[in-house]
C-alpha cells in the first residue's frame, strides 16, 4: 500500500519531485565540496611545509669567508641549534635577465638568485607538485615570474652573471616554500648543476648564502632567534618556518575567503534544504488530512514521507557528492598558485561524510516537520491548518485602497506581505551573497588605489622611479652621492619641461630594542632625505624632528609594550644609540614592524639598504598626462606610479584578490542564479492553479510573468541594499583581521561608489532576474484546465 | 437575431499514453445573444471540455468557433487574453480565488487590469459597479473578508460578481452549483437568470435537472457529440418551473439519460 502511495506521489507530482530532487543535489554538491575546500584551506600551508622538509630556522647573509666562518661557529657552538648548514645561491640583476624572443628584459622588483636544485631541505616542487631534475640548459622559475614576465614552459630566458651567459629553456615552473610568496623579495632560479658551477665559475658574482639551521627539540624557533640577534653578523634577512607562514598572507587571505566562502555555502545549503521539505510536506497537508480521515496510523503517515524523502535524499547526497569532486577541484585550483595543496583520500572522506550529513539532516528535518501530523485533527490538515476563523485583523492588502499600482505589482506586493516567510530563504541567499561579493571589492579597492602606498608608511607621490644598477652603486657611496644624483635627476627632468620634487626613500634593515637587549628586533628601518617627516601619515604623536626620535609602527610599539615618549634603542654599526618614540604610524612593511627616523638622522648606507626616489609635479593640473609623458621620455628610469611600487614587491596581490573576486563573483552568481531557478519553479509549480485562474480571467501571460518577476525583484533589490550597506558597513570589521595581521592596525577601506553601489549590485540584479525571466517560462505552458491541478 | 457563438465541427483530440482519446467530434451548434443554455450529458461525455474549448480556454484540435464574428482558434494568445478579459466571464465549479486577495479584491482584479481600469476615475466606476453587483447578489456583508472566511454559496456568488465585473457580452459557466446546497443553489440560479434576462448570454455545463430547467435551451452531450437539444423558452415565471423540470426529464429519458 505505502509502496503504491509513494509510486503515486512521484508520478503526480513529478515536477515537485524533481525540483526538491535538484535542491538536493546542489545542497550535496555545496556541502561536499565546502567541507572539502575548507580542509585544504587549514592544512594546505603546513602540508606544505611538511613535504618541502622546510628547516626550522633561516638566516640568508652575503658570503664572504670570514662571514661564513664566523656563521659556522655560532651553529657549532650555539646551544640551541641542532645542525647548521648552507647552499649558495649566486646573485642574478633581473635587468640582465631577459627573454630573447621578445628582446626584453625580465622586470621584476624581487632580488633574483640561481641555485642548484635542493636536495636535503627546502625542496622545490613543479607545477604538478612533483620532485623534478633539470638537464643542462634547463631552468626552472619562481612561479611569480611566471604571472609577472607572461612566461610560459617552453620559453627562453637568456641569464648573464658576469662574463657568463646563457640561454635556458624553462622547464618548470616552482612552488618554493620558502621563496614562492608574493611578499618575498628574494627568489632563486633553479639550473642544472653543470650550468650552476659555469655561473660559480665567473669572478664578477656576488654569492648569497642560505643558511639552514635545525633547532633542538627544546628550543623554540625565537629562542634561536634571539641568539643569533646576540651576535654581529650581518644578515639580510632572518625567518623561521613559523614566519614564513606570514609571507603567504596573501595566499591565506584567498584562503580564507574561500573558507568564508565555503561556510557560506554549507549554511545557505542547510537553510533551503530546510525550506524546501517544509515547504513541500505543508503542501501535503491536505493529503495527510485525508490518509488521517480514512484511519492511517500517524507513524505510518510520517513513514510515507520518510521512505519519501530518504529516497529523494540517496538520490540527492549521491549525485551531489559526484558533482562535489570537480566542483571542489574548481575552487581548490584557484586558492593560489603558489601553494601546494592536499588533495588525498581524508578529502573525499570528508566529502562523503557531508553527503551523508546532507541525507541524515533531511530526514531529521523531514521528521521535525511531520511532527504537527500528530497535534492535527484529519480536518485540520485538509483545511491545509485554517479553521475557517479569524481572530486577527487581515494582514492583506487592499487591491481596492491601492490608487495608481498596476494589478501584477499589487499582487507581488500582496504575495510579499502576507506570505514573507516564503522568500526568507532567498532573501538571506541574496544578502549573503551580496556581503561576500562586495567585502572582497572593498578590500582589493583599498589595496588597488594609489593611496596604498600610504599603508606601506610612506607619503603619497605622483611618480616613483628606480633607475638602472638600483641599490648596488650608491650603496657604497653614501648619503650625500645618492642627494647629487637626486638632484641630477631633478634637473634631467627640468630640462625636458617637468618641474618636479624629488627625494630618495631609503630602507634598511635595523636591530631595535627597548629594554632587554636580548630582546631585540630586526625591525626596517625607513628615512627620507629633503622630504619633511610631518608629510607621512601618523596615528598619533608628532613628526620626528630632532636626531635622537623616531616614529614606531603601532604594531612594533605594541610588540616592545612602549608607547610615545618612551625611548628604545638601535644597534647600529658604531654602537647602540638611544631614540625616543614621538608617534605611532602603521605601515605594511615587513608585516607591520617598522620604524622611521626623522630627516636629521645620519644614515649609514648598509649592505642590506635599497633606496627608491619618490617625486611631485609642481604643476598640479593634469597629473596623469604628466606621468606618461615622463614615462616616455625616461623609459631607463622605469618610472611608475604607486600601485605599479606596491605590486613590485608584493608580488601583484591586487591581481591575486581579482582572481579570487571573480571566483566568488562567479560562484556566488551560479549559486543566486540555481535557486532562484529552483525556488521560481517551485513556487509557480505550487501556484499552477492561481496562474490557470489568472488566465482564466484574461490576463496575458507577461501580466502573470510581471507578477511572478516583481515580488522576487523586489527582494532582490531589498537583499541587495541590505548586503551593500552590511558589507559596507562592517567590511572594516570583517577585514580587519587580515590588515592587522599585515600591519594596517587602522584601515579606512576605499570604497568605489560605482562600483559598489551600482556596478556590482546591478550585476546581481542581471544575472538573478535572468534566472527568473528563464523560469517564468513555466507560465505559458501553463494550461487553464489545470486550474484544478494543485501539486 | 444576432449569434454571438457558433460552432462548426468542433473536434478535440487528447493524446494520453500514446493513445488517441477523441474527446469532441464534429459538434455543430450556435448561440443568440441573450440565450441561455445549458449543457448536459452523462461524465466523461466532454461536457467540459465543449465549454473550455468553446471559450477558448483550451485548444482546440480541428474546426472553427465564431465568438463575437470572431475565429477565436485564429487568435494569438494574447488577443485570446484580451477578449476573455473584456467580453467572456467564467464561473467555476471549485471557487478558485487567489488566495493572497479579499473576496472584493478577487472580484474587482480583472477589471484593475483591463483597458477601462487604469485611471483613478475609472478604478472609482469600477468600484461601484463591484459594490452594486455584491449589493445585488447580497455578499457586500463579505466584502473585506479573505476568501476562507466565507460560505461556499457567498463564494460562488462573489465568482458570479467577478465574472460580471468586465460586463461581458457572455459567461461560461462549469457546473457552478455543483459543490452548493439546493438554497445556495437557488440563489446562484437566480442570479443567472436576472443577469441573462438583462442581456448577458450564458452557456452553462450541469448535472442538475433542476438547473437546466432554468435555462432556454439544453444541449444533449453522448461521446464527444450532440445528441439533440430541446427548447425550453426564456424562464421567467416560478410557477412553470415544475412543469420545464418534468418536460426536461422526460426528453432526458428519451435520450438515455
Amino acid at each position: 500500500m505505502f509502496i503504491k502511495i509513494l509510486k503515486k506521489d512521484i508520478k503526480r507530482k513529478k515536477a515537485m519531485n524533481i525540483i526538491l530532487s535538484l535542491f538536493m543535489i546542489v545542497a550535496s554538491m555545496l556541502i561536499a565540496s565546502s567541507t572539502s575546500l575548507l580542509y585544504t584551506t587549514t592544512t594546505a600551508l603546513q602540508h606544505f611545509k611538511q613535504v618541502s622538509e622546510t628547516s626550522d630556522n633561516l638566516i640568508v647573509t652575503f658570503s664572504s669567508p670570514e662571514n661564513d666562518r664566523r656563521m659556522l661557529e655560532w651553529g657549532r657552538k650555539c646551544r640551541k641549534v641542532k645542525e647548521i648548514s648552507s647552499e649558495d645561491m649566486i646573485l642574478a640583476l633581473a635587468e640582465k635577465i631577459t627573454i630573447p624572443s621578445e628582446g626584453r628584459k625580465l622586470e621584476d622588483g624581487a632580488t633574483l638568485t640561481v641555485a642548484k636544485i635542493p636536495v636535503k631541505n627546502n625542496l622545490v616542487f613543479n607545477e604538478k607538485e612533483e620532485l623534478f631534475e633539470l638537464k643542462a640548459g634547463e631552468a626552472a622559475l619562481p612561479n611569480i615570474i611566471r604571472e609577472s614576465a607572461g612566461l610560459k614552459i617552453g620559453d627562453t630566458v637568456k641569464i648573464s652573471i658576469g662574463d657568463v651567459e646563457k640561454e635556458l629553456l624553462v622547464k618548470h615552473f616552482l612552488k618554493d616554500v620558502l621563496f614562492g610568496s608574493g611578499l618575498m623579495g628574494l627568489k632563486r632560479i633553479i639550473v642544472s648543476d653543470e650550468d650552476y658551477d659555469d655561473f660559480h665559475g665567473t669572478e664578477d658574482k656576488s654569492i648569497i648564502k642560505l643558511w639552514s639551521v635545525m633547532k633542538t627539540e627544546t628550543a623554540t624557533y625565537e629562542e634561536v632567534e634571539k641568539e643569533f640577534s646576540k651576535t654581529s653578523i650581518s644578515s639580510i634577512s632572518t625567518f623561521n618556518s613559523k614566519t614564513i607562514s606570514y609571507t603567504y598572507i596573501m595566499d591565506l587571505t584567498t584562503a580564507a575567503i574561500m573558507s568564508i566562502l565555503s561556510i557560506f555555502l554549507i549554511f545557505i545549503s542547510f537553510l533551503i534544504l530546510r525550506f524546501t521539505i517544509r515547504f513541500t510536506i505543508e503542501e501535503d497537508y491536505k493529503e495527510i488530512g485525508i490518509m488521517k480521515a480514512v484511519g492511517l496510523k500517524n507513524r505510518a503517515i510520517k513513514n510515507i514521507y520518510l521512505v519519501k524523502y530518504f529516497a529523494i535524499a540517496l538520490l540527492g547526497g549521491s549525485l551531489g557528492f559526484v558533482a562535489s569532486i570537480p566542483f571542489s577541484g574548481f575552487l581548490k585550483d584557484n586558492i593560489s598558485q603558489n601553494i601546494m595543496m592536499t588533495t588525498g583520500i581524508l578529502n573525499y572522506f570528508l566529502a562523503g561524510l557531508s553527503s551523508v550529513l546532507v541525507i541524515a539532516a533531511t530526514l531529521l528535518f523531514c521528521y521535525l516537520c511531520t511532527g504537527r501530523i500528530n497535534k492535527m485533527t484529519a480536518i485540520d490538515a485538509i483545511r491545509q491548518g485554517s479553521i475557517g476563523e479569524r481572530f486577527s485583523a487581515s494582514r492583506k492588502l487592499k487591491l481596492h485602497n491601492t490608487g495608481y499600482i498596476s494589478t501584477p505589482v499589487f499582487m507581488a506586493v500582496s504575495d510579499l506581505v502576507t506570505g514573507f516567510r516564503k522568500f526568507i530563504v532567498l532573501m538571506l541567499t541574496f544578502i549573503m551573497g551580496t556581503l561576500i561579493i562586495i567585502v572582497p571589492i572593498n578590500d582589493i579597492n583599498t589595496l588597488a588605489s594609489d593611496d596604498v602606498v600610504t599603508l606601506f608608511g610612506l607619503a603619497h607621490s605622483d611618480f616613483n622611479l628606480r633607475p638602472d644598477g638600483y641599490g648596488v652603486s650608491y650603496r657604497e657611496a653614501g648619503v650625500e652621492r645618492l642627494m647629487d644624483y637626486t638632484y641630477s635627476i631633478e634637473m634631467e627632468m627640468e630640462k625636458k619641461g617637468f618641474d618636479t620634487d624629488i627625494h630618495p626613500e631609503i630602507m634598511f634593515m635595523t636591530k631595535i630594542y627597548a629594554g632587554n637587549p636580548d630582546d631585540s628586533r630586526n625591525i626596517l628601518g625607513m628615512q627620507a632625505y629633503g622630504y619633511p617627516t610631518g608629510n607621512y601619515a601618523y596615528l598619533k604623536g608628532t613628526p620626528p624632528k630632532l636626531e635622537n626620535e623616531l616614529a614606531l609602527t603601532e604594531k612594533t610599539a605594541g610588540y616592545f609594550g612602549i608607547g610615545i615618549g618612551d625611548s628604545v634603542n638601535c644597534i647600529e654599526k658604531n654602537g647602540t644609540k638611544k631614540y625616543i618614540v614621538t608617534a605611532l604610524f602603521q605601515s605594511m612593511n615587513n608585516l607591520g614592524h617598522s620604524v622611521r627616523f626623522s630627516e636629521e638622522h645620519i644614515m649609514d648606507m648598509q649592505d642590506s639598504s635599497a633606496f627608491t626616489l619618490f617625486g611631485e609635479f609642481k604643476d598640479k593640473e593634469n597629473k596623469t598626462g604628466q606621468f606618461n609623458a615622463l614615462k616616455e621620455k625616461f623609459p631607463e628610469l622605469k618610472i611608475r606610479n604607486s600601485r605599479e611600487y606596491v605590486d613590485s614587491f608584493m608580488g601583484n596581490i591586487s591581481g591575486q584578490i581579482d582572481i579570487i573576486k571573480a571566483i566568488i563573483l562567479i560562484v556566488v552568481l551560479s549559486i543566486n542564479f540555481l535557486i532562484t531557478c529552483l525556488l521560481v519553479r517551485m513556487l509557480l509549480t505550487k501556484e499552477t492553479a492561481d496562474v490557470a485562474l489568472l488566465k482564466a480571467l484574461g490576463f496575458k501571460n507577461g501580466d502573470i510573468r510581471k507578477w511572478q518577476a516583481v515580488r522576487i525583484m523586489i527582494i532582490l533589490v531589498v537583499s541587495v541594499i541590505l548586503g551593500t550597506l552590511l558589507a559596507n558597513l562592517t567590511g572594516s570589521y570583517l577585514s580587519s583581521g587580515i590588515f592587522n595581521f599585515m600591519g594596517a592596525t587602522h584601515i579606512k577601506l576605499n570604497i568605489e561608489p560605482l562600483q559598489v553601489y551600482l556596478l556590482y549590485p546591478i550585476i546581481i540584479l542581471a544575472v538573478t532576474m535572468t534566472a527568473v525571466l528563464i523560469s517564468l517560462g513555466q507560465v505559458r505552458s501553463t494550461n487553464i484546465w489545470e486550474i484544478n491541478n494543485q501539486e | 437575431m444576432n449569434k454571438i457563438l457558433n460552432v462548426n465541427n468542433l473536434c478535440k483530440t487528447y493524446i494520453v499514453n500514446k493513445r488517441q482519446n477523441n474527446v469532441l467530434r464534429n459538434v455543430n451548434f450556435e448561440m443568440n445573444q441573450g440565450e441561455f443554455i445549458s449543457i448536459m450529458g452523462p461524465s466523461g461525455s466532454g461536457k467540459s471540455t465543449l465549454l473550455y474549448t468553446v471559450s477558448g480556454m483550451d485548444r482546440l484540435t480541428a474546426g472553427r468557433v465564431i465568438f463575437c464574428g470572431r475565429d477565436i482558434s485564429s487568435l494569438s494568445p494574447d488577443k485570446m487574453s484580451e477578449l476573455r478579459l473584456n467580453e467572456m466571464g467564467f464561473i467555476f465549479q471549485q471557487m478558485h480565488m487567489l488566495r493572497n486577495l479579499s473576496a472584493y479584491d478577487n472580484i474587482i482584479v480583472s477589471a484593475y487590469s483591463s483597458a477601462a481600469g487604469k485611471t483613478g476615475q475609472q478604478r472609482k466606476i469600477i468600484n461601484e459597479y463591484a459594490e452594486e453587483l455584491m449589493r445585488k447578489l447580497d455578499i457586500i456583508d463579505i466584502a473585506n473578508n479573505d476568501i476562507t472566511e466565507v460560505s461556499g454559496g457567498q463564494l460562488q456568488r462573489a465568482c458570479i460578481c467577478r465574472a460580471l465585473i468586465n460586463r461581458p457580452k457572455m459567461i461560461f459557466a462549469d457546473e457552478p452549483t455543483g459543490a452548493l446546497n439546493s438554497k445556495a443553489s437557488n440563489e446562484v440560479m437566480s442570479q443567472l437568470n436576472k443577469i441573462n434576462r438583462e442581456g448577458t448570454s450564458i452557456l452553462l455545463v450541469t448535472h442538475d435537472v433542476k438547473v437546466a430547467a432554468k435555462t432556454d435551451k439544453v444541449l444533449y452531450i453522448v461521446d464527444g457529440n450532440i445528441q439533440g437539444e430541446l427548447l425550453l423558452g426564456k424562464y421567467s415565471d416560478v410557477n412553470t418551473h415544475k412543469e420545464r423540470e418534468r418536460k426536461l426529464n422526460g426528453w432526458l429519458m428519451d435520450m438515455g439519460w
